[in-house]
């Protein structure tokens, strides 16, 4: 689930990478001091990119000081990090862990294998510090993550489930994440809406990144729910096509919703680089996952 | 109220055209068929009231420092209400007043469950219409399309429901937003290779008419 929302790099201007890229190491960097080296691990884009919301509505362009400091894990480099926006940061931070935690713990939940229990069981083990600190921190988000991966076992184990309902708990947990960047009542409907349609387009975004590999093996996939059932095997390019198109409108349909929420905004800063991410970005990860297949989990941006 | 200039995003010294052309992006950015359905329509369209006032008060000043106070009446943006399809512009309503008035307060889940209590036999196109409205504002949005789809096959011939499913195919499409394989502009150009074999081509068809594109093959 994580990763999809990143920027289109061949349309930003270099200042504007910049200015992300010190958001994401000063992220790195808060994992580090709060929740141990490890955490450092569970850093990711998603997260970066309600830092970009929750500093751009609070903070004007200058207040952003970048200062350029040594690279925590590798020494050798040297690049800029975000100083200040402390009360946002601690936030990002928890819900980086307690993201990360939720997810080795459904996985360790429904993993099929001896080795993968194991290994869930394992990364529960070394995370627990991490995730207990980041639940004492954020005791209300630890709870609301906790609903959603259980409301979205339960949504998921219906006979016939819909893609809305299934997408609905990750939703409502953007919706309040997003809720929590606001700063007044107005901002605060607007931020919800934004965060539902994004959590929904992640959660879809994710079910039609794994629906071949999901399909194949037989495991859980709403969208081989949803078209299926498929027979065993390859299957054939239009019929390919005529899924991911389908889960593209779907998607496209969360973008409006996205984009038009965006509009209302009042960014104060980062709004180029946040525009950009819902976009074009968005739109491009679409087209890599579903149609060109050349979206690969966990590339990093250089 | 806020500088005009600002709510457009233009410098004073902008030119008309200028200032003409902020006003139209923003226009179209806060346009209400952007936000039809949507429960956070009413701060677009405070928004697009904005917009209008202080597009307004630009034109007339500047028309005012032209004809050197002699305010002539405004010009450009016209501020009418606005409601797209949830409006009421159409308004067949038959037996659902109360199901559309309580979606016009906004209370969402009383509107589901008056619609939930409708028995299965008779769910009319209207039902559909509106049980669709209810899961497009609470953003379910794939069984939103079947319902406004299906309202729509019942009653082909009512502009309100077919207004409704248009607005949604279009954002399927990605007339709002999102990415369209068929117009696809994020390939970055052409490759070298593209570059060369268009090159052969050419000269191939050139060869053909007795021209020659490179001369050397």
């Amino acid at each position: 689930m994580f990763g999809y929302i990143r920027p289109f790099q061949a349309e930003l201007k270099v200042r504007e990478f910049e200015s992300y890229k010190a958001v994401y190491c000063a992220l790195c960097r808060h994992l580090g001091w709060r929740y141990g080296a490890l955490s450092r691990m569970t850093l990711s884009y998603d997260c970066t990119f309600w830092l970009l919301i929750a500093i751009g509505l609070q903070a004007k362009e200058n207040d952003c000081v970048f200062c350029r400091q040594r690279c925590a894990v590798n020494p050798l480099k040297k690049c800029g990090h975000m100083q200040g926006q402390d009360e946002a940061f601690r936030f990002a931070a928890a819900l980086s862990v307690l993201l990360m935690g939720e997810k080795i713990r459904d996985d360790s939940l429904d993993a099929p294998h001896l080795f993968g229990r194991l290994r869930s069981r394992f990364l529960l083990l070394i995370t627990r510090r991490a995730r207990k600190k980041a639940a004492a921190d954020e005791p209300e988000l630890a709870a609301m993550a906790r609903q959603m991966t259980d409301a979205q076992r339960a949504a998921e184990q219906k006979e016939t489930p819909l893609p809305d309902e299934c997408a609905d708990p990750t939703a409502k947990l953007l919706q309040y994440v997003f809720g929590r960047a606001a700063r007044d009542e107005t901002q605060r409907r607007i931020l919800e809406e934004f965060g539902y349609f994004l959590g929904r387009w992640v959660y879809l975004m994710d079910a039609g990144d794994d629906f071949e590999e999901d399909r194949q093996k037989g495991d859980f996939n709403v969208f081989v729910k949803k078209y299926g059932p498929f027979p065993p095997g390859k299957l054939p390019p239009e019929e390919e096509k005529r899924v991911a198109t389908s889960i593209n409108e779907l998607q496209n349909m969360n973008t409006a919703r996205i984009q038009a929420a965006l509009s209302l905004m009042p960014l104060q800063a980062f709004a180029p680089v946040v525009q950009n991410i819902v976009c074009l970005g968005l739109p491009f990860t679409q087209r890599s996952v579903l149609f060109t297949h050349t979206y690969r989990k966990g590339t990093k941006i250089k | 109220m806020n500088d005009p200039y600002r709510v457009l995003g233009v410098s004073p010294n902008a030119t008309d055209d200028e200032i003409k052309e902020a006003y139209r992006a923003l226009a179209k950015k806060y346009h209400p068929d952007n936000y039809a359905g949507s429960p956070i329509a009413d701060l677009a369209s405070e928004k697009m009231k904005e917009v209008n006032e202080a597009y307004d008060q630009i034109t007339s000043e500047r028309k005012a420092a032209r004809k050197r106070g002699n305010a002539g009446p405004t010009g450009g943006a016209q501020q009418q209400a606005y409601n797209g399809y949830w409006g009421g512009a159409y308004q067949t309503s038959t037996g659902f007043g109360d199901v559309r008035s309580l979606i016009a307060s906004g209370r969402i889940a009383d509107a589901e469950q008056i619609l939930n209590g409708v028995p299965t036999d008779s769910r009319n196109a209207e039902w559909y219409f509106l049980k669709g409205t209810v899961l497009y504002k609470r953003g379910w949005l794939d069984e939103a399309t079947n319902h406004f789809s299906r309202a729509c096959q019942m009653d082909p011939g009512n502009p309100e429901y077919r207004a409704a499913f248009n607005q949604i195919t279009g954002q399927r499409y990605g007339q709002y937003g999102g990415y369209n394989p068929q117009t696809d502009t994020m390939n970055g150009g052409c490759s070298a290779c593209d570059v060369c074999s268009s090159l052969m081509i050419a000269d191939c068809c050139c060869e053909c008419m007795g021209g020659d594109l490179i001369p050397c093959c």
